[in-house]
């Protein structure tokens, strides 16, 4: 086999081959078991890498050494092997490469929660520091006068933060809680991503960072280097060109050009020294100014409930659909119409398992899938999508509604906009997604297990649409669609494996705001 | 079903998954083909366990669902995606399915090849694929294109695999 065949089953394996090399792969395949015995070889390897940064990654969490995972035992392994087995096997089910690397924070998730909940770290977490949510990368825990960019998300105390979080500040102050245990002092005005529960990118302004009682590394990133935590107190600032000083308070850390990133030695600056890199990426030890602050702390306010940031008019909307779902026989094929409620279209639904269920008054599930309605929705309204669910049994299987785009009666997972709820969320939050399907987690904070109202509001009223996710009356996440998801031709009800859920007046309104 | 079949069905589909999971990457690349097939191989799994007699066979009976439920989405999706010809996929699908007890032992070759790398290139490489990363984010802080940083991982991916079969055949050898 020669390179260029190598290059070509390598582009395959890495899903970017071109229709042009097509033919030729496929011939190629056809003939040659050896390039079909690489091709398996390349895909090992592929997997095998994405189980390991992922291993790595929940090392972190762990306290394992970064960059060792365990030679025979994969990451689903080593969590399995921290859970009762009848929870474990649920859990593994849930697991697999792709959501490691997909949702690879998700493994994390149920790798931090599971452990936490298990034994010898309860012991081990410092008491001063705030508990983050299973599965929470990082988490805003304080704010002070907090004045967002116009082009940001505005975001509140207790909003979860997942790789990619922004934070656009323009005025006040903003504390972050990371996972492996950092805390961030975000001064504005200043811009700063998310980027794992161990690291956070500081595009421009000025952050402090305190890290006393390590439960993994921690490291900032900017423009132009990387600064790594060794248990310590620093300070860094970017300026608009790149530039990045770096000021140590107490204990060590290592500066290093992003440039030279692996190729150079970091430079170690401790207790009083500091360090910079330049726009061009020269790094150099510096006298650090005494006068220059760094705010090392956001004084404290108590929570406040969240709500929508517009009012919902009861009086103002339409009902498009209701369904108190009282009756009895399958769902599908039956519209709300019949049984008085609003909606003269027939649900489509799976043929079994989904039962209106006159003893308990509500639509009763018992097999995986989704029901559907038509929905097409339109720019300038407000749409509200609401049910009562009560998942009875499960372990973390769970109910959802949401937006969908083929009506696929199999499918569990929805493709915009849904928020589930589990049976149990001791060990894994509720959660919400953006989509498409499990795509775009958002947050992972709700623990809300029982009767519960969820709601799933859709804004098309800007060009940018806006999703939020609430239980009763509270807003528990939200997200941003830079473009309007054109596929939404459903509103729906999902229910995931072996899980048995009651659903309970089921209702979709909408306001039109430009008339 | 009962909680017994339920539980059973369960543990042994989250012992076979990583090795179906593979069975079915090697025929999809695209994680997300990968994912809709595992999703259908799953249910249908559990729909049609009760009739499994010999639950010690599961691994190559779920392989023998996962090869129809490749075969039935390249059907639905061949017309307007580049998925390979059918008789190609049934080649890679047999070998795979003869290959399955081999999965492990690769991936645990790749750990130690893995270790062998530079340290700077394992770093590049956790970086690469750590959950969320963008390649072009990762390139951009580099200083490198998207493109550099293709080829650059292109070739030690090559190397891994080199090296990964090489350490199959002296291990062969040895037995």
């Amino acid at each position: 086999m020669t390179q260029a065949d190598l290059d070509l089953l390598h582009d395959f394996v890495a899903d970017r081959i071109t229709a042009e090399a097509f033919p030729r792969l496929e011939s190629l395949l056809r003939s040659s078991g050896v390039a079909r015995r690489a091709v398996r070889g390349l895909m090992a390897v592929e997997e095998g890498l994405e189980e390991m940064a992922s291993a790595h990654l929940s090392a972190r969490y762990f306290g394992t050494r970064a960059g060792q995972p365990q030679p025979k035992a994969t990451p689903q392994a080593t969590v399995l092997s921290n859970l009762g087995d009848a929870f474990a096997a649920m859990v593994g089910f849930l697991l697999s490469p792709a959501g490691l690397r997909r949702g690879g924070l998700l493994l994390a998730a149920m790798v931090v929660s599971v452990v936490i909940v298990s034994t010898a770290w309860r012991g081990l977490q410092p008491k001063a520091r705030p508990v983050l949510p299973a599965g929470v990368l990082a988490q805003i825990i304080a704010l002070s006068d907090p004045v967002w960019a116009d082009d940001g998300q505005p975001r509140h105390e207790g909003d979860s933060l997942q790789t990619g979080g922004l934070l656009a500040l323009e005025r006040g102050l903003a504390e972050i809680v990371f996972a492996s245990g950092a805390t961030v002092v975000l001064e504005a005005p200043a811009i700063f991503e998310v980027i794992d529960g161990g690291t956070g990118k500081l595009v421009r302004g000025r952050l402090t960072a305190t890290l006393e009682r390590p439960m993994g590394p921690f490291a900032i990133h900017t423009p132009t280097a990387v600064v790594t935590d060794r248990g310590t107190q620093f300070g860094v600032e970017v300026d608009p060109s790149g530039k990045t000083d770096v000021r140590v308070f107490q204990g060590l850390v290592e500066l290093v050009a992003l440039a030279a990133l692996g190729t150079a030695e970091p430079l170690r600056l401790s207790a009083g020294h500091a360090g910079e890199v330049d726009a061009a990426g020269r790094i150099s030890r510096i006298d650090a100014p005494t006068s220059k602050k760094f705010v090392m702390s956001v004084p404290k306010r108590p929570p406040v409930k969240r709500a929508l940031p517009f009012k919902w008019d009861d009086a103002s909307a339409v009902t498009i659909y209701r369904d108190s779902f009282e009756g009895s026989g399958p769902l599908g094929g039956t519209a709300a119409s019949a049984r008085g409620g609003v909606g003269g279209v027939k649900w489509v639904a799976p043929q079994d398992g989904w039962l209106l269920d006159p003893e308990t008054k509500s639509l009763k599930v018992t097999a995986t899938g989704a029901a559907f309605l038509p929905f097409k929705p339109e720019p300038g309204h407000i749409y509200r999508l609401a049910v009562t669910v009560h998942v009875k049994s499960g372990g973390i299987g769970w109910a959802a509604i949401g937006f969908a785009a083929a009506a696929n009666t199999r499918l569990a997972t929805l493709d915009h906009a849904w928020m589930l709820q589990r049976h149990e969320a001791k060990a894994q939050a509720n959660l919400t997604y953006k989509g498409p399907q499990m795509a775009g987690e958002l947050s992972r904070g709700d623990r809300l297990t029982g009767r519960q109202t969820r709601t799933v509001v859709l804004d098309t009223t800007g060009p940018r649409w806006k999703a939020f996710f609430m239980v009763s009356d509270e807003v528990v996440g939200q997200c941003v669609y830079d473009q309007p998801p054109a596929d939404i031709a459903n509103v729906a009800i999902s229910v995931f494996p072996n899980t048995v859920a009651l659903l309970r007046e089921f209702s979709f309104q909408s306001i039109h705001m430009n008339r | 079903m009962s909680d017994e079949l339920h539980e059973a069905f369960l543990r042994l589909f989250t012992r076979a998954e990583p090795e179906l999971r593979a069975f079915v990457r090697s025929c999809l690349p695209r994680l997300q083909d990968v994912d809709e097939v595992m999703q259908e191989v799953s249910l249908v799994a559990w729909r049609k366990f009760g009739d499994l007699d010999d639950r010690g066979r599961f691994a190559p009976w779920a392989c023998l669902i996962a090869r129809y439920e490749i075969l039935k989405y390249r059907r639905a999706h061949a017309r307007n995606r580049l998925l390979l010809d059918e008789s190609v996929i049934e080649a890679l699908a047999d070998e795979a399915a003869a290959e399955m007890p081999l999965h492990q032992r690769r991936l645990v070759a790749l750990e130690s090849c893995f270790e062998k790398l530079p340290e700077a290139r394992r770093e590049l490489v956790l970086a690469a694929y750590t959950p969320g990363t963008s390649q072009k984010e990762l390139a951009r802080q580099m200083g490198r294109t998207e493109g550099a940083l293709y080829q650059l991982l292109s070739r030690i991916r090559q190397e891994l695999w080199r090296c990964v079969e090489h350490t199959l055949a002296k291990e062969a050898g040895a037995s």
